[in-house]
């Protein structure tokens, strides 16, 4: 047998393995949301505890089989603060919807709100070690949140900005 | 005159043995997906008589989701129950069923003890049904077959399923 067709069989094989997986986690993912498996949460990066960094977002993930192991990340990760269900609407400014879907079919939306009152009550530099309260970037209107959404330094897979 | 019924009887072959045994009316089956939606393992009451087969099953899985200290699996149990009517040649039938699945969720909770629960958790039922194949033999051995087998949840709408069976009958 040439050198050639091992690699062929050997490309087919990992192709058909690449496919099957993939079929699987589809089936896998369909059985677990049919069973109730899926659910919202969401990662608020504006309240942190410790000396962790406030950032001016909260995350949110809708659909997701792995609610809670989000929830853990968010609290190991970041120090900020987890909840169920969606980010609170109330302040919002605008939000960048992720263009990827996870592979359990959740999608993702990054929600940057309008942080001047709580910049007003912490003070501007009450960040670790005496750093900014909010690291940067903080918007301050739908342009800026705009501008976030198109950078692909920070969405590298696309982002698509929307509204509350 | 006897001795002539004598030698005529000897002549004669012997009739083929009628096997006059039932058919075997249980079975129980493993079935990948199907009706039990991950799995299920079944017991089958067949009624020949009428050609249905009587289905009772149950499925269970968990799993822990995070890995945090304290993090909560996520459960999900299931209970088909399917009567089908079964067609065709002895050994090959054409599967036709219907019946409801039972199903349990309950969410995987964080660290911090919150469930995350969608719409769906909790106690739950699907209609659900089968058209399939499946190999039966007429009395003790393997059984298997295949079908597709769909599920309908006013919560979740229409899952186009399918699975595979197998077991033995008896």
């Amino acid at each position: 047998m040439t050198r050639r067709r091992v690699a062929g069989i050997a490309l087919l094989l990992l192709a058909g393995g690449a496919t099957a997986c993939a079929a699987i986690t589809s089936i896998a993912v369909s059985g677990a949301d049919f069973g109730g498996a899926t659910a919202d949460a969401h990662c608020d990066r504006r309240f942190v505890t410790g000396d962790r960094s406030r950032s001016a977002f909260c995350q949110e993930v809708v659909d997701t089989v792995a609610a809670s192991q989000f929830a853990d990340d968010c609290t190991t990760n970041f120090g900020a603060t987890p909840g169920t269900g969606l980010c609170a609407r109330a302040q919002i400014l605008a939000g960048c919807k992720l263009d990827a879907t996870n592979k359990d079919g959740s999608q993702v939306w990054d929600w940057y709100y309008d942080v001047t009152p709580l910049i007003a009550d912490a003070g501007d530099l009450a960040g670790p070690d005496g750093g900014p309260t909010f690291a940067p970037p903080v918007p301050h209107s739908i342009v800026d949140v705009a501008v976030l959404c198109a950078d692909p330094t920070r969405y590298a897979g696309g982002a698509a900005l929307v509204l509350p | 005159m006897l001795a002539l019924l004598s030698t005529l009887t000897a002549d004669v072959a012997p009739a083929p043995a009628i096997d006059r045994a039932p058919r075997a009316a249980n079975a129980i089956t493993f079935e990948p997906l199907g009706n039990g939606l991950i799995y299920s393992l079944n017991y089958e009451r067949f009624l020949w008589t009428w050609n249905v087969g009587l289905r009772a099953g149950a499925s269970f899985f968990t799993y822990k989701l995070s890995d945090a200290n304290g993090a909560g699996n996520l459960t999900l149990a299931t209970f088909p129950l399917v009567a089908s009517w079964y067609w065709g040649l002895p050994h090959h039938k054409l599967q036709l069923g219907l019946g409801a699945t039972i199903l349990y969720f309950s969410a995987s909770s964080d660290a911090a003890g919150t469930k995350f629960e969608g719409s769906a958790s909790g106690l739950g039922i699907a209609a659900t049904g089968v058209i399939g194949y499946r190999y039966i033999p007429e009395h003790f051995g393997f059984t298997f077959g295949a079908g597709f087998t769909p599920l309908v949840r006013t919560a979740k709408g229409f899952l186009p399923w399918g699975g595979v069976d197998v077991g033995i009958v008896f």
